[in-house]
């Protein structure tokens, strides 16, 4: 029979362990102590190179409801979301997507965001493979991609730009972009948020245009007086909802603020990078006094 | 300890301010996470829950996360990663989550997403700052499963598992494959050990997080807690039964799985108009629909369907995975397993593969969920082989 002292909960089996982990964890405390100092210095200068992150934003404010849903399909009840707000999600929608993208880039956005990648003989934005997207495509037997387009902005403004709701009012949006190059960013928040808008005005048009042609040919056709007069008053309503989109202003939104930089940067939380360097440096000299002792 | 700031953010499908693939950040913050791991590996080995001589292996296994995403392919391609690691970064914060309860048949369940981050939340981790460490918080959750599963089954064939190529990659991604498989397995072993509170709650767990892989489950249970494995007639008995039922409660339970076969074709990219099955039809067009789609959900993608070498590892795993279980129901007198039990639980089996069989739509949907079902099996396996084991010696 075992002893008590013996067992797995034993005293001396758990004062044994806690000794090995101790003499583990902190063995060479010198060394230890010298290798996280070094990092702590270097953790430091990392933080000195870094760029600081400036806040390209501006603010929008929701002003009439819409009937146009993007949850509007027969599995809404299985992947049913708590209401937010349509109008926006097709504005974001929108924002995010291939056309607004390649008017951007015809409008000259390639040049500022892939000048580098211009190749003059080839007038193309040549793009060149990494090592792991050569792999990529070996593994999964894809064509390599040879040249930048609007695909590569509207990925790249994807990622770019996010936004923020206010959870009080609701009807408030920040659009945003966290960037090291904010003039550059300011100019692509300013456009994209206007052409957005042009291309919702564009198709709300075209819903209006086919509406009204139908209700007249229906007004012509109808002898009924009451229904004809109906039909008349629809198409003058849609006539107007046609003026409106004539505005200067956005369709759904007012804009509360142009698009403006912030004037205090961001940086990469110093903590974070303090004490990761420092706790890579020491966790990696454990693993490293472990591997020695115990299995090599 | 270290989390994105999600305050205000309500749209969690979006990449919310992740430290990007291959940054010094993304280092910073996975090689953290990466150590945490290990030093906590390091005591589990010195406390003796993991055997000593699987240090290196554990090592190795613990490192994945870093060749999955941004290496061998774009975090996007799981998109569904973001989801989890937005939310999760939401409860850690103690933010307003959206989407919290979702309307699921008529009642109001709580949505997986948030579920998984929840347990999640409970792991302690360096970072979730970026869209990998989902998975280092999976790989911990599987260090303390493999701790329990050490003391319980055969430690050098629960140590083989480690190395199989689909759980190497599931393991390393950001998603609920892991809780699924960790609930599964235990509701199994659970049920063998006839631990009737034990089974209920992983089995409520396994319901909120992955409901397909619940009904076959609750075969086995039904089947095994009433003691049908005493003889072959209740076996069979049990069988014709479960076939009847599937018949008369078709009106039932098809409204269901359209729906979800439905949501997968649309998920997919197919369009409403080609999805061609009709609940009207009848319970015997269900089994004409049924029966290819399962033997496509058993071997398919084939690799010349796939295309390039990912498609072949899949399909060369899954063969491998059918030898292990030719291999095992051929040596079931050896390993001194009750045949009678064996069939229970491969009734269940079977059951969760015909359903997966007529929902999902997709190869690469299937080489995942296929992965879900064989996976906590493997591991029943391994310790039905132990448990026989044990007693014999």
């Amino acid at each position: 029979m075992k002893s008590e002292s013996s067992s797995f909960l034993g005293n001396e089996s758990i004062i044994g362990v806690i000794k090995s982990l101790f003499s583990i964890f902190f063995e060479k405390i010198k060394l230890n102590l010298i290798l996280v100092g070094v990092s702590a210095v270097l953790a430091f200068f990392y933080l000195t190179s870094l760029d600081p992150v400036y806040r390209v934003e501006t603010k929008l404010n929701e002003v009439q409801e819409s009937t146009v849903s993007l949850q509007d399909s027969a599995l809404s009840n299985l992947f049913s979301v708590q209401e937010s707000s349509k109008n926006f999600d097709m504005f974001f929608w929108q924002l995010n997507s291939s056309q607004v993208a390649k008017k951007l880039w015809d409008e000259g956005f390639n040049k500022v965001y892939y000048s580098f990648a211009y190749d003059e003989e080839g007038d193309i934005y040549r793009y060149n493979s990494t090592f792991g997207q050569s792999f990529n495509n070996f593994i999964f037997n894809l064509e390599p991609k040879r040249s930048y387009n609007h695909n590569d902005l509207k990925n790249l403004i994807n990622g770019k730009v996010n936004f923020l709701r206010d959870k009080s009012t609701k009807d408030l949006y920040i659009l945003y972009i966290d960037t090291t190059s904010p003039e550059r960013d300011l100019s692509l928040l300013k456009r994209l948020v206007k052409v957005t808008d042009e291309f919702i005005k564009e198709r709300k048009l075209i819903s209006i245009n086919a509406k009204m042609d139908f209700l007249r040919e229906e007004a012509k056709e109808t002898m009924d007086r009451d229904a004809r007069s109906s039909l008349n008053s629809l198409v003058r309503q849609n006539l107007l909802e046609k003026s409106l989109l004539s505005g200067d202003g956005l369709l759904y939104f007012e804009v509360i603020e142009e698009p403006f930089i912030h004037e205090n940067p961001r940086v990469t939380s110093p903590s974070f990078v303090f004490i990761a360097f420092v706790f890579i440096s020491w966790a990696g000299s454990v693993l490293i006094t472990y591997l020695r002792r115990y299995i090599v | 300890m270290f989390n994105v700031d999600v305050s205000n953010i309500f749209n969690v499908d979006q990449a919310l301010g992740f430290f990007s693939g291959y940054s010094l950040e993304y280092f910073l913050s996975e090689l953290s996470n990466y150590l945490l791991l290990v030093l906590f590996l390091i005591i589990f080995v010195r406390i003796k829950l993991i055997p000593k001589e699987y240090f290196i292996i554990w090592l190795i296994f613990l490192i994945t996360p870093f060749f999955f995403n941004y290496l061998l392919f774009d975090p996007g391609y799981m998109g569904d990663q973001f989801r989890y690691m937005g939310v999760l970064n939401f409860v850690h914060q103690g933010a307003d989550i959206p989407d919290k309860f979702l309307d699921k048949f008529g009642f109001s369940t709580v949505s997986t997403v948030y579920l998984v981050a929840t347990i999640w939340s409970y792991v302690p981790i360096f970072s979730t700052m970026t869209v990998v460490s989902g998975a280092f918080i999976n790989k911990f959750l599987l260090l303390i499963f493999y701790c329990y599963l050490y003391k319980i089954a055969d430690k050098k064939l629960i140590t083989f598992t480690l190395i199989i190529p689909s759980f190497l990659l599931y393991s390393s991604l950001s998603l609920r494959e892991i809780p699924i498989i960790i609930f599964a397995t235990l509701t199994l072993i659970f049920m063998y050990k006839k631990k009737y509170m034990l089974t209920f709650i992983s089995i409520l767990l396994l319901f909120f997080i992955k409901i397909q892989n619940v009904p076959g489950l609750i075969v086995i249970a039904v089947g095994y807690f009433l003691n049908l494995q005493k003889n072959y007639f209740r076996i069979a008995l049990y069988s014709i039964l479960l076939l009847a039922m599937s018949f008369i409660l078709y009106d039932y339970y098809i409204p269901y799985l359209d729906l979800y076969k439905l949501a997968f074709h649309v998920e997919d990219g197919g369009g409403e108009l080609e999805y061609t099955f009709n609940i009207n039809d009848g319970y015997f067009a269900f089994l004409s629909d049924l029966i290819p789609s399962f033997i496509d959900f058993l071997i398919r993608p084939l690799p010349f369907e796939a295309g390039g070498l990912f498609g072949v590892a899949v399909f060369l795993e899954v063969l491998a995975l059918y030898g292990f279980f030719v291999y095992f129901i051929s040596r079931l007198d050896y390993f001194g397993i009750d045949k009678k039990t064996f069939l229970i639980f491969s009734i269940g089996l079977l059951a969760t593969a015909l359903l997966y069989g007529f929902i999902a739509s997709n190869y690469g949907t299937f080489s995942r969920y296929r992965f879900s079902i064989y996976f906590p099996f493997i591991i029943f396996f391994i310790f039905l082989i132990s448990e026989n084991k044990r007693a014999r010696n």
